[in-house]
């Protein structure tokens, strides 16, 4: 919207309500792009090259990437479809093609032993701007990819991690575990999934969200406010459920589904916590943050109240990690449409009490 | 090939001795959450402080002027 308009365009009779010739903004509104910032790009990346170099530790904290990323490609079984060329945005260490990679991911199918889901794939592009972490597990072996031969991993360091360099309509399917949660543009980046993707053909992400770790986030807001007077933000914010389906939506993809899966892990103590998290290469990146370590002091109070506030009976604390699962498709003719309000022709309320 | 010589982070040593303090961990813990809505600087600071002093005892002998650092601010920070 424009109310600067040049001089000849103005209608004359205009003048005396623009307040003596000058065009006057009458109301706020945002003027040009909004700019998303909330997380440090570049420690993010420090982060994941330093988890990256300890490579023991990162292999024992990715328990809850594995999983996450298992729980992600499960939901390809519903999917009876072949996808030639897929897209891992934000692969970490490549948990989603480890995951694709697991033999017989299926155990309660009919015939007892399936195929790894990688057989439904021709080329997995594993897309991460950290080059060491998407490098890790390079000759690990369960990586290997002997026992699906058709199969073919191709990694590919992102230079920006939201900005994707690939053409439009390339990719039959995008795949991305727990790395949307760094992203600071999640608009931009969902409506850039959209557009390498082909026509009917789905985004299944997964990150993390709501409540995650909400008990490592109130005891250090306790301790720092009792120990310090006041507090600064040691866990990020992260998009709601509501979130995610209005920005789904937004950005032009069809058929939604987005669920929450709460996992639960208990810890020793809060540092095992926070170790982890860093083995994870999932450190506090937000923008204005507190610079170096969180104090002694702060540490010692907030496990003293993580384990008053939540801990268990056995003496181990909980720590949630609350996963939105979001599921799209981008926009095409062919796909199912819903039928036009009111075509209906069978009463639910019939059905449901011939019940 | 030589396993690598297993370091021990600070990080852990710091959670060693602070496992050591359970009851006063606890203590603290609770003076905390008799009033978690309006908590204010300082609000437990004698529980925090016995606390201190039990990870200060139970934590491993550290270099002579760390220990002295720690003598003098003990009644402070």
């Amino acid at each position: 919207m424009r109310l600067n308009l040049a001089p000849v365009c103005r209608p004359q009779q205009w003048k005396p309500l623009l307040m003596g010739g000058t065009a006057r903004r009458s109301y706020a509104f945002q003027s040009g792009s909004l700019n998303f910032e909330v997380f440090n790009r570049r420690a993010k990346w420090l982060q994941k090259e330093r988890a990256a170099a300890n490579v023991e530790g990162g292999r024992q904290a990715d328990y809850l990437k594995d999983e996450v990323a298992m729980r992600v490609c499960e939901r390809l079984l519903d999917v009876k479809r072949q996808f030639p060329r897929v897209l891992d945005l934000g692969a970490n260490s490549c948990n989603i093609a480890r995951a694709l990679l697991r033999p017989n991911p299926d155990p309660e199918s009919e015939p007892p032993v399936t195929d790894p889901l990688a057989t439904k794939i021709t080329e997995l592009v594993a897309a991460e701007s950290s080059h060491s972490l998407l490098h890790r597990d390079h000759d690990h072996p369960s990586l290997s990819t002997t026992h699906v031969p058709d199969f073919k991993l191709t990694r590919h360091v992102l230079e920006h991690d939201e900005l994707l360099p690939f053409e439009p309509d390339s990719f039959d399917m995008v795949l991305s575990s727990m790395s949307m949660h760094w992203i600071n543009d999640l608009p931009g980046v969902l409506s850039q999934i959209n557009s390498v993707l082909k026509p009917d053909y789905p985004f299944i992400g997964a990150m993390l969200g709501g409540d995650t770790l909400y008990e490592l986030r109130t005891s250090l807001q306790l301790a720092e406010q009792e120990r310090k007077g006041g507090i600064s933000p040691h866990v990020s914010p992260l998009a709601d459920v509501r979130d995610v389906g209005g920005l789904l939506q937004r950005t032009g993809f069809k058929m939604l589904t987005v669920d929450v899966e709460d996992i639960v892990v208990d810890y020793p103590d809060m540092f095992a916590l926070m170790q982890d998290l860093q083995a994870m290469g999932e450190g506090n990146a937000v923008l204005g943050r507190e610079m170096g370590p969180i104090g002694r002091d702060v540490l010692l109070a907030g496990d003293a109240i993580y384990r008053a506030l939540h801990g268990n009976e056995d003496g181990s604390i909980p720590a949630t990690f609350r996963i939105i699962h979001m599921i799209g498709w981008k926009e095409s003719p062919h796909q199912a449409q819903p039928l036009r309000r009111g075509s209906g022709q069978a009463s639910l309320k019939d059905l449901l009490e011939g019940q | 090939m030589q396993p690598p010589k297993a370091t021990v982070r600070p990080i852990q040593r710091f959670a060693s001795a602070v496992s050591k303090c359970s009851v006063e961990s606890a203590a603290y813990g609770k003076c905390i959450l008799a009033d978690y809505n309006s908590v204010h600087k300082d609000m437990c600071v004698k529980e925090f402080m016995r606390l201190k002093d039990c990870y200060l005892v139970c934590s491993p002998p550290r270099p002579l002027f760390r220990y002295l650092y720690h003598f003098f601010t003990r009644g402070k920070s």
